[in-house]
């Protein structure tokens, strides 16, 4: 199935898409998109996605317009829209 | 819960000619001035976005405000800190602020602070005002401003940007978000130095300015428990649900 992620923030001059169309497996978490991801990625977008085993933290991840509060206890649906946020404090 | 508003201070005959046209709004009429008139309002720091949220604030009638910023003004500075000038350069850039708000409302109150935002002032200055809008570039002032906020139970608008996007929340101390509960590391990707142009400032700063004004008024719906996300490279807006982090270590108490 298919879903959007769009990128905000720095992690769209990383990503260098503003959002781009994703095939996942049904069932699949946020947090293991996310970190395929990464890896098809690769540098420098990876090492703001990752930490660790797991996803960055100081991401703001929303689906659906509703914040995800933890990225692998969510599944996404078909069609589902994921934003994934950098921190911004431009000011 | 929105805030209790602030005391309102009576309007005169010259008030009532300034802000004439803010009366007729719906929900705000000649109280919502007063309120506004006894309000203090905290902006740190008057840049990019905290000189349009500061500028729009002193338009609207604000009482008081209280600003924070240190250093002198850059050329650099001037593609988007609209509160600076060219004649200014390498004089305090806060003088420039403070002048050019008396210009457009001599009856402007201001307690200018010529620091920025640290652990050392941050609840002195959280101390003087009825709402907070931080503007700060960086991660550090910010979560200083949201502890503070959190602390004194004072709501606080949070404006950003970067390149073509912007964001702005509202917190309010126990029952929305706190900034500790979007990011509850400090990022560490941020740089101080960022891509932007002037006119996203100003489209991010006018709707920080408008929940200062619609929480001290009454007025309207704040973007409480929202982030409101906008790209205007497409004009793209998009506001998602944010939630309370359980055992958040700055708000999880308030």
């Amino acid at each position: 199935m298919n879903i959007t992620v769009a990128w905000f923030g720095q992690l769209r001059d990383a990503a260098d898409v503003a959002e781009q169309e994703v095939s996942i497996d049904p069932g699949a978490t946020v947090a293991s998109v996310l970190l395929d991801l990464a890896e098809a990625h690769g540098e420098p977008l990876a090492s703001m996605l990752r930490r660790g085993e797991g996803i960055a933290s100081t991401l703001l991840v929303s689906l659906d317009d509703v914040q995800v509060m933890d990225p692998q206890a969510t599944t996404a649906s078909p069609g589902s829209r994921l934003v994934v946020m950098a921190p911004i404090s431009g000011g | 819960m929105m805030m209790e508003p602030p005391s309102p201070r009576p309007l005169d005959d010259a008030d009532r000619t300034i802000w004439d046209w803010q009366f007729s709004v719906p929900g705000f009429g000649e109280r919502g001035q007063e309120h506004l008139k006894g309000a203090s309002v905290m902006v740190s720091r008057v840049g990019g976005l905290g000189g349009i949220v500061a500028y729009e604030l002193a338009a609207a009638g604000v009482g008081r405000l209280v600003l924070a910023h240190a250093g002198d003004v850059k050329p650099s500075d001037l593609n988007r800190q609209l509160l600076m000038t060219h004649d200014a350069i390498g004089t305090s850039r806060l003088a420039c602020a403070v002048h050019r708000l008396k210009e457009l409302n001599p009856r402007l109150d201001v307690l200018a602070v010529e620091e920025n935002v640290s652990d050392a002032n941050v609840a002195g200055l959280v101390a003087e005002a009825d709402v907070v809008v931080d503007c700060a570039p960086l991660f550090v002032e910010r979560f200083a401003m949201n502890r503070e906020a959190i602390r004194q139970g004072k709501p606080l608008v949070e404006c950003a940007m970067y390149e073509l996007q912007g964001q702005v929340t509202t917190v309010l101390p126990g029952t929305t978000p706190c900034l500790a509960c979007l990011y509850p590391e400090p990022p560490p990707a941020w740089k101080r130095e960022f891509p932007v142009f002037g006119a996203v400032s100003g489209a991010i700063g006018c709707i920080g300015a408008m929940e200062a004004i619609k929480l001290l008024s009454g007025l309207g719906e704040p973007l409480a428990g929202r982030m409101l996300s906008i790209d205007l490279r497409d004009v793209r807006t998009q506001e998602i649900q944010i939630h309370r982090r359980p055992g958040c270590p700055v708000c999880a108490e308030a």
